[in-house]
């Protein structure tokens, strides 16, 4: 005779499955998820529309040639943007009111890019841009500033200004990140032929005395038209392991260099801080699940718990539907570890199935998964309150002859041990005046050890002491969560002792009482 | 053999035993019907013999197998039809069904056939895929009686089968009993129909008060004296019910009497009314032995007249 009835218990798990509540409850967990996205939607501003501007010059034919991009700080090329060069005599230095020797105008396509030439044979300038937009009058920010016109080499194009990389906002899924605008245009204005791209970071605020050598860059890729963005994926700078407050991260310059394919380098450029480049942060993501977690799944996966086990066991044995089994050829014992089994498992699948969910929706927002310290933090957290809970409601369906007795008292204690568990010290600690006092903080946080919906709130300080984190311990400010007596041990040691001891409570009453 | 030895059941909160030292065999291939008022412990002890309660006291086997302590192999050889059977109320009948046999070890293919098979038989075959919520009390019945076919138990635990039954569902049950005996299955047959045990139980228990009292066989039980009179006066009135009264407890419709427990012989009776001008068309006894060994016991008999 088999002692365990395995055919029952695929029955019951399959039925736990398919019980309205666990289907609800894991359907609302999983749409309470998406607020996260209505979160990151209200908090997140839209990609800039400001209008930002590059150029370049080039001489050929007995003609200085002109060249724009106009574009916006979310690298969208603006169309119909007027540029006009006035050209003065070398050396000025007064800017109004001046007399031009020629200038050049012109209106950016589609493309957001415009050529102009200017007859001019000189080789020395002093020159002066100004542009707008559509719908902005020339010149909107303003007279530009004198810039220094010499004649290229033949074949050379020179860029205006020092710099000539920028930072563009793009939306990575739902968040906003930034990726590095290069514009320069190849020879006599030309495509580029194929410049290789590289970057380096340096941690240090000041510059590099020189440029590189590709082999200590990294490479970015090859640029082939006069404007194109790149994603330099540039790591997190360490973050402190210590605890207290957060150390920053953000010195240092990107350095981006440009070379022929044969390894001449073309251009560099050190105008951009690295931190613009740095991707999300790890932990954001796991931060934010294990807020929801915190908000959503601790409170909800109880009742989870209450209802699911009410539907498989509880009512079953109160409506008698449970003697009807026990009429077969299978143990009490045996019937009751099937049916606790199937229980706990549908409520770990449910769980599963909801952090699944969650953790899909982190990597789509943030561009990562959960770390797994996290998942486990939040994940043995639910266990421990599922274990709980239906430990609880297993052992009082032995307790209690009435559904209305057993669900009413269920769901007492969850009410109790969550919104209860808020209030109650609260007004204990306004009676005695001594609320938020460290005595009272320290008392509510060894009350937590005996409230299984609590075990999250332990895990989660536990977490971020032993995490690279930026973002402290919550109201412990300073105080190392071990002061409290949260230690690993102690957390496996309280979750082991929420779900056992209900299940022993369970087993024995299943054994000695009808 | 099915074995109640010293049973007692004293259930948590209650200060009375619902059922005292109580001892029965239950044989393969006789019926044995267990009587009793409401309770009289009679669900207790088919519970109990059924391994869905513990006794307080005492042991229950079967086949020399404990029921506490070896309640799954036991239960093997137990089929049981408890008096109000519920089962998952969401569940298509096939379904549940099927959810049983698998603890017979029988599934898959073999389950849907045996259990269709064993719906047909308790004549619930075109609702196989019906959920048991819609099933009225008497289609529990016979969903039940159909449950405690499977494994094809040596041992019927019927727990007032007959309640909620419809006559055709009665003629069933009676025919599948019948059926069973013959083929040496063992019947506890508890029921507050006396005529019905009384018409295939090869022996009464009769339980009162948590106590098993008497146990009958059945010719016992026809060989019962003291039995009901019945009578057909022609021009019976009230002065003659009167005198009727004066022996024994009576019963009337129209112009017939039953007389439980005469105290004078049935030829002082017919006599007497002779004698008082009552013309008596038919005079003799009723086969209600059983109902009178009943009461017999419960109550103790009459004292016959001086």
């Amino acid at each position: 005779m088999k002692l365990f009835p395995w055919h029952g218990f695929l029955y019951e798990l399959r039925r736990g499955l398919m019980s309205i509540p666990l289907l609800v409850l894991t359907a609302l967990i999983i749409l309470a998820a998406f607020s996260i996205l209505a979160e990151i939607a209200s908090t997140q501003p839209a990609p800039s529309t400001f209008p930002e501007e590059s150029g370049a010059y080039f001489f050929t034919d007995g003609e200085y040639h002109f060249e724009f991009y106009a574009y916006t700080q979310s690298d969208v090329p603006i169309s119909g943007a007027v540029f006009t060069v006035n050209i003065y005599p070398p050396n000025e230095t007064q800017t109004v009111p001046l007399t031009s020797l020629a200038n050049g105008t012109g209106s950016t396509g589609s493309s957001g890019m415009v050529e102009f030439a200017v007859p001019l044979n000189g080789t020395n300038y002093t020159a002066i841009m100004q542009w707008s937009p559509p719908n902005a009058p020339l010149g909107f920010g303003g007279p530009g500033p004198l810039l220094s016109v010499f004649r290229p080499p033949p074949g050379v194009t020179s860029v205006f200004g020092s710099s000539w990389t920028a930072t563009i906002q793009t939306t990575h899924r739902f968040l906003l990140s930034y990726n590095l605008l290069i514009y320069y245009p190849g020879p006599n204005g030309t495509a580029p032929p194929n410049y290789q791209v590289y970057w380096a970071a340096s941690p240090n605020e000041s510059l590099p005395a020189s440029p590189l050598p590709e082999g200590s860059m990294h490479r970015l890729g090859s640029l082939n038209s006069p404007a194109e963005a790149f994603s330099p994926v540039v790591p997190a700078y360490p973050v402190s392991t210590t605890y207290g407050p957060f150390q920053e991260q953000s010195n240092g310059y990107l350095q981006v260099e440009l070379f022929t394919t044969t390894g001449h380098l073309v251009a560099m450029d050190t105008n951009q801080s690295v931190s613009n480049f740095f991707p999300p942060l790890p932990e954001a993501g796991t931060r934010e699940a294990l807020a929801f977690g915190g908000i959503f799944m601790v409170y909800l996966a109880p009742l989870m718990a209450i209802l699911a086990t009410y539907s498989v066991y509880g009512r079953d044995r109160l409506t008698g539907v449970l003697e009807g089994v026990l009429a077969r050829p299978v143990s009490r014992l045996g019937l009751a570890t099937s049916r606790y089994l199937a229980v706990i498992l549908a409520l770990c699948i449910a769980v599963s199935l909801a952090m699944a969910c969650l953790d899909g929706l982190v990597y789509w927002v943030y561009g990562g998964f959960v770390s797994l310290y996290g998942a486990l933090t939040l994940f043995s957290s639910l266990l421990v309150e599922v274990g709980a809970f239906a430990g609880v409601t297993f052992l009082l369906s032995h307790t209690f002859r009435s559904a209305g007795g057993l669900v009413g008292i269920s769901l007492g204690l969850f009410a109790l041990l969550t919104v209860g568990w808020l209030i109650i010290p609260l007004l204990i600690g306004g009676v005695t005046g001594t609320l938020f006092t460290p005595g009272y903080e320290t008392a509510m946080v060894h009350l937590d050890f005996l409230n299984p919906v609590q075990f999250y709130t332990l895990a989660q300080y536990q977490y971020f002491a032993s995490v690279p984190s930026n973002f402290g311990l919550f109201s412990m400010g300073p105080t190392h969560p071990s002061a409290y007596g949260i230690t690993l041990g102690t957390l496996i040691a309280t979750g082991l002792a929420w779900t056992v001891l209900p299940l022993v409570g369970f087993f024995y009453s299943v054994r000695h009482w009808d | 053999m099915l074995s109640i030895r010293g049973l007692s059941k004293v259930y948590r909160g209650k200060a009375t035993p619902a059922v005292s030292n109580v001892d029965l065999d239950l044989r393969p291939g006789e019926v044995l019907g267990l009587v009793g008022l409401n309770g009289a412990g009679k669900t207790t002890t088919i519970r109990v013999a059924a391994g869905l309660v513990y006794p307080t006291a005492g042991h229950v086997a079967v086949n020399g197998l404990d029921l506490t302590r070896d309640k799954a192999e036991a239960s093997r050889y137990i089929g049981l039809v408890p008096e109000f059977p519920n089962f998952e109320p969401g569940s298509r009948a096939i379904n549940q069904l099927r959810y049983y046999a698998g603890f017979y070890g029988v599934t898959g293919a073999a389950a849907r056939e045996l259990c269709t098979e064993l719906l047909r038989k308790v004549g619930l075959s075109d609702m196989d895929q019906v959920r048991l919520r819609t099933f009225s009390q008497g289609m529990k019945k016979r969903f039940s009686l159909a449950a405690s076919l499977l494994g094809d138990p040596e041992f019927f635990l019927l727990d007032e089968i007959l309640s909620g039954l419809d006559p055709e569902g009665v003629l069933l049950a009676r025919n599948l009993m019948v059926d069973l005996r013959a083929r040496g299955h063992g019947i506890l047959l508890s029921s507050h129909i006396l005529s019905e045990v009384q018409q295939v139980a090869d022996r009464v228990a009769i339980m009162h008060e948590g106590r098993l009292i008497k146990t009958l066989t059945r010719d016992e039980v026809e060989m019962t004296e003291g039995a009901t009179l019945r009578l057909t006066i022609e021009n019976l009135d009230d002065p003659g019910m009167e005198l009727i009264r004066t022996y024994g407890t009576v019963r009337r419709d129209g112009n017939t009497v039953w007389i439980t427990h005469p105290n004078l012989d049935p030829g002082q009776i017919n006599t007497e009314l002779i004698r008082h001008n009552y013309k008596v068309v038919s005079l003799g006894f009723e086969s209600l032995n059983l109902e009178q060994a009943f009461f017999d016991a419960v109550r103790g008999p009459p004292p016959k007249a001086p």
